[in-house]
């Protein structure tokens, strides 16, 4: 009796942004999208949006433009990567029918966080833009 | 690796997770009552409400992420190991 329906591929089958790394890599691209883009619309007058609106501003702008690709990066690995060991950590414990509501949830929250990180990805580009 | 440190980290993990819980629970208990009253309101808004509501509970969600980072970064890759 074929027991076994499918072969699974050789390595590993799990997501790559489960990785800090590439979570990092892709809003780092989202980071120099943004400064291109600003740099190439608007010039050398790119840096006047430190000191806006008011100059007091300026610290916050600066720490603004760290926080934006860890806050990207860090969501998206957060979420991918909370679900991995959730349902990796149910397999171990309860193989038969346990992981698929977590898996399930795993991917209605994977396919949110897209939708969040490419929104978040326009609407950067498009402040910077603007 | 050092007991106190392994003890310390295991106390700070469950701190942080649990700590970080708290305030974006009670954000998107809030942001979810205020979509839903919307919803009562102008029921063929439903679209826009939902969208925007997803939205919002990503971006609160990610405060919680932060905390489960940290907590995660102190089990599996504890740079005060060794």
């Amino acid at each position: 009796m074929p027991w076994k329906l499918i072969k699974l591929p050789e390595g590993e089958l799990a997501a790559p942004t489960n990785d800090i790394n590439t979570t990092a890599a892709l809003s780092l691209l989202t980071s120099i999208s943004y400064f291109y883009g600003g740099l190439k619309v608007k010039g050398l007058g790119f840096f006047a949006r430190y000191i806006a609106p008011v100059p007091i501003f300026l610290p916050i702008n600066i720490l603004e433009d760290f926080t934006k690709p860890l806050s990207l990066s860090f969501r998206l690995f957060g979420n991918i990567l909370a679900d991995e060991i959730v349902v990796s950590v149910l397999c171990l414990l309860v193989p038969l029918l346990v992981p698929l509501p977590v898996m399930v949830l795993g991917l209605f929250a994977s396919s949110v966080q897209a939708l969040v990180f490419s929104t978040l990805s326009a609407a950067y580009i498009a402040e910077c833009v603007e | 690796m050092n007991p106190i440190v392994s003890g310390a980290s295991v106390i700070a993990a469950g701190l942080a997770i649990g700590l970080a819980a708290i305030g974006p629970g009670i954000g998107q208990g809030t942001a979810a009552a205020q979509a839903v009253e919307g919803l009562a309101r102008q029921p063929e808004a439903e679209g826009k409400i939902r969208g925007t509501l997803l939205l919002s509970l990503a971006f609160m969600e990610s405060l919680t992420i932060y905390g489960l980072v940290v907590a995660l970064c102190l089990l599996f890759a504890n740079p005060f190991a060794g």
